[in-house]
């Protein structure tokens, strides 16, 4: 018996179908999560693939206990998962996070994170009703900031992020 | 949304994980019967183990329980997970301090059990136990787990008790 997340949103945007996780996706999430790139989020080549499975696992729980979560972009033409966006709220994030990544390194500079991450964007501030919605970014991952800044995001350096050195990237709404 | 599915038996019941578990995991975790398991450092590890074992329901067809009293009253967990760095299947138990010696670990590990066998039908199914925790290797001996000494140990420290199937 395996089980699916039933009455999810789907988000269409020009290439990609945005979807909730199903079991297939764990295998390339998990790969991603164990690569270079996936050091910012919670994964990385030292951390093994326990770490990376428990990483994509919660991914995928956070949907059931929240309601919402990170959507997988598939590329409509292959049906393959490119990419992953959505908002997430562990407890000790300050406000909800919008993050984004792509699974494979030949898929990157495509624009498949900007295309998910903007219709994700626009989903939590008009179909979730989200009050906030930041990105946190560690300054290292420079293709991130500047990917929060073609998105419109500005640098809150007013707001607090979970770790002292991520920068804030607001992408609209007022810090509690 | 897809959850565990909620198992009645005569003093308990297992039943999906909710946001609002959190608090008694985390004050379970600070007393030392959680010193044989892997204790999250902080709220955070704990919330993403939680989820974790949330999202192994869509993800695997099994996952973790919590487990109530019929009043409510959360009294621990109960767990069916394969992580890909486990060799094999594990049925996992713990129970919160204060109700120990009532067999009730022992109700919720053998309704997981029959779950397993009955529903998830591993090819094979272990408990990794810490060798100097007794209490839990007599739970699995009484749950008709056999102790392996050829299995693959999680962790150096493990015993490994079988219930279902042979090492792969």
């Amino acid at each position: 018996m395996i089980a699916t997340l039933a009455d999810t949103p789907v988000l269409e945007t020009e290439r990609l179908t945005l979807r909730a996780p199903i079991p297939s996706d764990i295998e390339p999430w998990v790969a991603f999560l164990m690569s270079e790139r996936g050091v910012w989020h919670g994964g990385g080549p030292d951390a093994g693939e326990g770490v990376a499975w428990r990483v994509a696992a919660t991914f995928v729980g956070h949907w059931v206990l929240n309601g919402f979560g990170l959507f997988v972009a598939l590329d409509r033409e292959s049906g393959r998962p490119v990419a992953s966006s959505g908002p997430y709220a562990p407890p000790d994030f300050p406000e909800i996070e919008v993050g984004w990544s792509v699974w494979a390194g030949a898929d990157e500079g495509k624009g498949y994170a900007s295309e998910a991450a903007r219709a994700v964007i626009a989903h939590c501030r008009d179909d979730l009703k989200m009050p906030t919605l930041v990105s946190y970014i560690a300054p290292e991952n420079t293709r991130s900031c500047a990917l929060a800044e073609r998105l419109g995001a500005w640098r809150d350096k007013d707001a607090n992020g979970p770790h002292p050195d991520d920068l804030v990237y607001r992408h609209y709404g007022v810090a509690a | 949304m897809t959850t565990a599915p909620t198992i009645t038996t005569e003093h308990l019941n297992l039943r999906a994980h909710r946001a609002s578990d959190m608090d008694a995991f985390w004050d379970f975790y600070q007393t030392p019967r959680a010193d044989f398991m892997d204790k999250p450092q902080n709220r955070s590890h704990l919330w993403y183990g939680l989820m974790a074992e949330v999202g192994s329901w869509v993800v695997d067809g099994h996952g973790g329980w919590a487990v109530d009293l019929h009043d409510g009253t959360l009294i621990g967990q109960v767990a069916i997970l394969q992580p890909p760095h486990f060799a094999e299947t594990e049925l996992g138990w713990l129970l919160f301090d204060g109700y120990e010696g009532l067999g009730y670990a022992h109700e919720a590990a053998e309704a997981a059990l029959n779950f397993a066998r009955e529903t998830v039908k591993p090819a094979s199914l272990v408990s990794y136990i810490h060798r100097d925790n007794t209490r839990s290797k007599r739970l699995a001996e009484r749950l008709g787990a056999t102790p392996d000494p050829q299995a693959k140990e999680h962790d150096d420290e493990d015993n490994v008790y079988r219930h279902v199937g042979r090492a792969a």
